[in-house]
C-alpha cells in the first residue's frame, strides 16, 4: 500500500512539473530547490 | 492542580475557535490576548464613528467555518450576521478594462463569453476540474492533520478522489491556470488571487488555483465588521464558561520534563494549565518563548529555516462620498508576468513602489452602518511589502508613500479621491508587527509554498512538548479564516485522541 502511494506520488510530481511552462517551471523549481536542505529539519518541527 | 485545563495564547479566529470547542467539551478554558480586542488579522477598529477592518475583508468557504459552529450545536449563519457579497469581485486590468464575475456560475460564463469568447471552453474545463478538486478537498484535506507521512497517506486513503488532482500540488498557480487559459487578460483577472495565499503565481502551489473559482461557493462580509466572526466564536465559548483576558501578553512558556505546564505573562504572573494551545507564530513561540535547552538542535535549525509570510501594507480611507466602484471587492491587477516580476524584482529586493496593485475593499457598500450616514470606507490592501526596505525604513518612508499612493489611486482608479478623504491611515508591515506582535508583520505566519506546507509546516501537536498544540496560520492547513478555523478543529480532534489514549493528564 505504501509503495503504491510513493510511486503514485512520484508520478504526480513529475506530471505536475512537466505541465508547467518553462519560465514558470524554472521559478517554481528554483524556489523549491533553495529549500531542499531544510526539509528533514522541518519535518521534525 | 493547574489553574485552568486549557490556556490559549492569542485570541485570533483559530485560538477562539479551539477554546470555544474545548469549553463546550467541559474544559475550563482561558484565552490570553495581547491586544485590546479579539480577532488578530480578522478584526475591526473604530475611529471617529468609522468601523475599519484591520486585515481580512471577506470570507470564503463559509461551510468550513460553519462545521466548527455545528460542533457547538449552532451554525455560522445563526451566530454571525453575514452579508453575501456579489459579484465576487471586479477586476480593473492594467489597460483600464473592468470585468466583474458574479457569484452565479451561469452568469460568470456569460461574462467570459463576452470578455474572451475563445476562453469559454477553457473556463468550463477549469470549472469542472476545480469543482471536483474542491469537493474532494473540502471532504478530506481541511480537517486531516498532516503531522507526518502516515497522516498524509491516511488523508489520501480517506479521500482517494484527491489523488486524481494530485498533480495540482506539484505545479504552480500559474502553471495550473495556463493549462486552461491562453488569454493574457483573463489570466490577469485571475492572477492577483495568488497573493491571497501569500506568494506570486509562479511559485504558489497549483492547488491554490482553486481561489478564483472557489469564490463562487459564496463569499460573505460580517455585518458590523469582520470582527463579528471571532466575536461569534468568543460568544459561543463564553456561553460554555470560556474566559477571554485582553491586554495580557505572554512572555514565556513554562515547561517541566518535556511537558508544558503553563505560561508566564509580561508582568510576571504565572498561569498553570494542563494544555496550552498556541495561536501565535510558531517560529516565535518555539525560538523566543522557550528556554534554550528545550528543543533539539535539528528542530531549531528547521524553525530557523522558515521564512515569514509576506506582509501587506494597508491604506485605510474614510470618505465623504461613495467611490466610483462596482461592489465590495475590486482588484487592481497587473498582467500575470508583471505580478510575478513584482515579487522577484521589487519585493525580494526590498523595494515598494508607489504605483500599486492590490484590492479595494469598499466595506460600506455591503454594510453602510460601518460609517456615519453618507460616509464611506475603503480598505486598500496593497501589494506585498518587504519587511526591510532597501536603503530606508518604513517609518521614514510612510508619509511620502501615503501621499504618493493616494495620488496613484486618484489617477488610475478613484478620480477626485483626494477631495473626499476625511481620514487616511497607512499601516506598514512594521505597524502590523507592533500592533499584532506578528513577526515581520506576516499575515499568514509562514510562507505557504510546497516545502512549508503539510508535513513541513510546524505540527499541530508538538513533537517535543507534551500538552502543547498549535492552531492558526503557522500550522496545517495554513493562513486564511476558514483554514485557521480548520486548524482549530484539527487540534481539538488531536487533543481528544490523546486523551482517549491516556497521553494527557
Amino acid at each position: 500500500m505504501n509503495w503504491f502511494f510513493i510511486l503514485g506520488g512520484a508520478v504526480l510530481v513529475l506530471l505536475g512539473i512537466y505541465q508547467m511552462q518553462s519560465l514558470s517551471r524554472k521559478r517554481f523549481l528554483r524556489n523549491l530547490g533553495s529549500q531542499l536542505k531544510y526539509l528533514i529539519a522541518r519535518y521534525f518541527v | 492542580m493547574a489553574d485552568v485545563d486549557v490556556l490559549v495564547i492569542g485570541a485570533g479566529v483559530g485560538g477562539l475557535c479551539a477554546g470555544a470547542l474545548l469549553a463546550h467539551d467541559g474544559k475550563k478554558v482561558m484565552v490570553l490576548e495581547q491586544a485590546d480586542r479579539v480577532g488578530g488579522c480578522c478584526s475591526t477598529y473604530e475611529k471617529d464613528g468609522f468601523h475599519i477592518d484591520l486585515g481580512a475583508s471577506i470570507i470564503e468557504f463559509p461551510q468550513v467555518i460553519s462545521w466548527a459552529f455545528e460542533r457547538m450545536g449552532t451554525t455560522f449563519f445563526d451566530e454571525v450576521d453575514v452579508i453575501p457579497v456579489d459579484p465576487t469581485y471586479t477586476a480593473i486590468l492594467h489597460d483600464g478594462t473592468r470585468v466583474s464575475f458574479p457569484i452565479d456560475l451561469d452568469e460568470t460564463e456569460k461574462v467570459i463569453r463576452e470578455f474572451a469568447p475563445d476562453q469559454l471552453d477553457g473556463w468550463r474545463r477549469y470549472a469542472k476540474t476545480i469543482d471536483g478538486f474542491l469537493r474532494a478537498a473540502l471532504d478530506g484535506f481541511f480537517l486531516s492533520p498532516a503531522r507526518n507521512t502516515g497522516d498524509v497517506i491516511r488523508l489520501f486513503a480517506k479521500t482517494p478522489a484527491l489523488l486524481k488532482y494530485g498533480s495540482l500540488f506539484f505545479s504552480s498557480y500559474e502553471g495550473v491556470l495556463r493549462r486552461f487559459f491562453s488569454d493574457e487578460r483573463l489570466l490577469e483577472a485571475f492572477s492577483f488571487q495568488s497573493y491571497y495565499a501569500g506568494l506570486p503565481p509562479a511559485i504558489l502551489p497549483g492547488h491554490f488555483a482553486m481561489l478564483p473559482y472557489g469564490e463562487h461557493f459564496g463569499i460573505y462580509y460580517a455585518r458590523g465588521g469582520m470582527i463579528g466572526i471571532p466575536k461569534g466564536f468568543q460568544r459561543c465559548g463564553e456561553q460554555a464558561g470560556m474566559k477571554v483576558q485582553l491586554q495580557s501578553t505572554v512572555d514565556k512558556l513554562l515547561t517541566r520534563e518535556g511537558r508544558v505546564r503553563g505560561v508566564r505573562l509580561q508582568d510576571g504572573t504565572e498561569i498553570t494549565a494542563d494544555l496550552v494551545i498556541s495561536n501565535i507564530n510558531a517560529k516565535k513561540l518555539y525560538l523566543e518563548m522557550l528556554d534554550r535547552d528545550v528543543l533539539p538542535k535539528r528542530v531549531k535549525r528547521g524553525l530557523e529555516s522558515y521564512r515569514y509570510s509576506m506582509a501587506t501594507p494597508m491604506l485605510y480611507l474614510c470618505l465623504d462620498e461613495a467611490p466610483p466602484l462596482e461592489g465590495h471587492h475590486t482588484l487592481m491587477t497587473l498582467p500575470m508576468d508583471e505580478t510575478n516580476a513584482y515579487w522577484f524584482e521589487k519585493y525580494e529586493r526590498g523595494h515598494f513602489p508607489e504605483e500599486q496593485f492590490g484590492i479595494l475593499s469598499w466595506t460600506t457598500h455591503s454594510d453602510p452602518s460601518l460609517a456615519p450616514e453618507g460616509k464611506h470606507i475603503i480598505a486598500v490592501t496593497l501589494a506585498p511589502g518587504p519587511y526591510k526596505l532597501n536603503g530606508t525604513t518604513w517609518d521614514d518612508e510612510k508619509p511620502r508613500l501615503k501621499e504618493n499612493i493616494i495620488k496613484h489611486l486618484e489617477t488610475r482608479y478613484l478620480p477626485g479621491l483626494r477631495d473626499h478623504i476625511i481620514h487616511a491611515d497607512l499601516s506598514t508591515p512594521v505597524d502590523f508587527e507592533r500592533r499584532l506582535l506578528s513577526p515581520e508583520g506576516a499575515i499568514y505566519a509562514l510562507r505557504q509554498d510546497l516545502f512549508n506546507s503539510m508535513v513541513f509546516r510546524p505540527s499541530a501537536e508538538s513533537r517535543h512538548l507534551k500538552g502543547l498544540y498549535l492552531v492558526g496560520a503557522s500550522t496545517h492547513p495554513g493562513g486564511g479564516v476558514p483554514t485557521v478555523t480548520a486548524s482549530a478543529m484539527i487540534a481539538v480532534d488531536l487533543i481528544k485522541k490523546a486523551e482517549q489514549e491516556g497521553r494527557l493528564p
